[in-house]
């Protein structure tokens, strides 16, 4: 937990230079011009997105496991739902900045603000949807019993996450279909991969800052029960 | 450049201005909760051993 502030760090280092060569130095697209250069964020807030809501599915299956096979002294991993709750809500952020920037880049593009194109609406459904499993959490206060729901309905809502990615190839979208390293020049390539990483290792220092808030919470909550984070009892 | 469209510097400038600034919003709102979570499990510690 004490890296978070250097990987939070690293991570605004890179942003500033990957921003810095996608914005000043990196030559203009030839058909969209200068409006091209919001991806250099957009791009990095998809794939953050997507990293979040995949460490919360590996959250959700690692707190069912426990509840499908529980451990012989009867403690539960909290870790899993603190990992759940924080990987959710910055996911749930960087989802929301995506749509956005996607939106201010569809407006002189494609002339709206938003269509119901494949890619938007899956998109859409997918941040509703993990809004939804917050939400849901907020809701009910018995910690075993949220943590439980919480990794149901997150496993359910990640569904959405390969159909927000192959949405494009599956369906007609005027959403373009991925790039890749091959696909498209170094230069433009390369603020993207900066920017990209940047993006990983801010999203990570969020979410373990996060983690500690979940943790610090749910211990505060369980001490007023009487049942300790190590005690088997709070089933 | 073919000129099929230029400029929009404007959207570019909402668009990471919206970005790092909400980053920035949420790093802050993160703290903030840590020092009222910090506060609150202390708080719940002296409880305890009173």
């Amino acid at each position: 937990m004490k890296l978070m502030p250097a990987v939070g760090a690293l991570g605004v280092f890179l942003l500033v230079v990957g921003s810095w060569i996608g914005l000043f130095v990196a030559p203009a697209d030839r058909f969209m011009g200068d409006i091209q250069r919001i991806m250099y964020v957009h791009v990095p807030s998809a794939w953050t997105t997507m990293v979040c809501f995949t460490v919360s599915l590996v959250a959700a299956l690692g707190w069912v496991y426990g509840v499908v096979r529980p451990a012989k002294d009867g403690q539960r991993s909290w870790g899993w739902d603190d990992a759940l709750e924080s990987s959710i809500e910055v996911g749930v952020m960087f989802g929301a900045l995506l749509v956005m920037q996607g939106m201010i880049w569809a407006k002189p593009t494609w002339g709206v603000y938003w269509t119901w194109d494949p890619r938007l609406t899956t998109v859409a459904v997918m941040e509703l949807m993990f809004v939804a499993v917050l939400a849901l959490r907020s809701f009910v206060d018995e910690p075993v019993r949220r943590a439980t729901w919480s990794a149901v309905t997150t496993l359910v809502a990640y569904v959405n996450v390969p159909l927000v990615y192959f949405s494009v190839r599956w369906w007609s979208s005027l959403h373009q279909v991925q790039s890749t390293s091959d696909s498209i020049d170094p230069e433009i390539w390369r603020p993207l991969g900066i920017n990209a990483f940047g993006f990983l290792f801010v999203a990570i220092a969020f979410m373990g800052l996060r983690t500690q808030v979940a943790r610090l919470t749910r211990e505060t909550l369980l001490a007023g029960d009487d049942v300790g984070p190590s005690a088997g009892g709070a089933r | 450049m073919t000129g099929v469209m230029q400029g929009h510097w404007d959207a570019v400038v909402l668009a990471y201005s919206l970005t790092f600034g909400s980053m920035g919003v949420y790093l802050v709102s993160v703290l903030v909760r840590t020092r009222v979570a910090l506060a609150a499990r202390e708080a719940a510690d002296q409880k305890e051993a009173s």
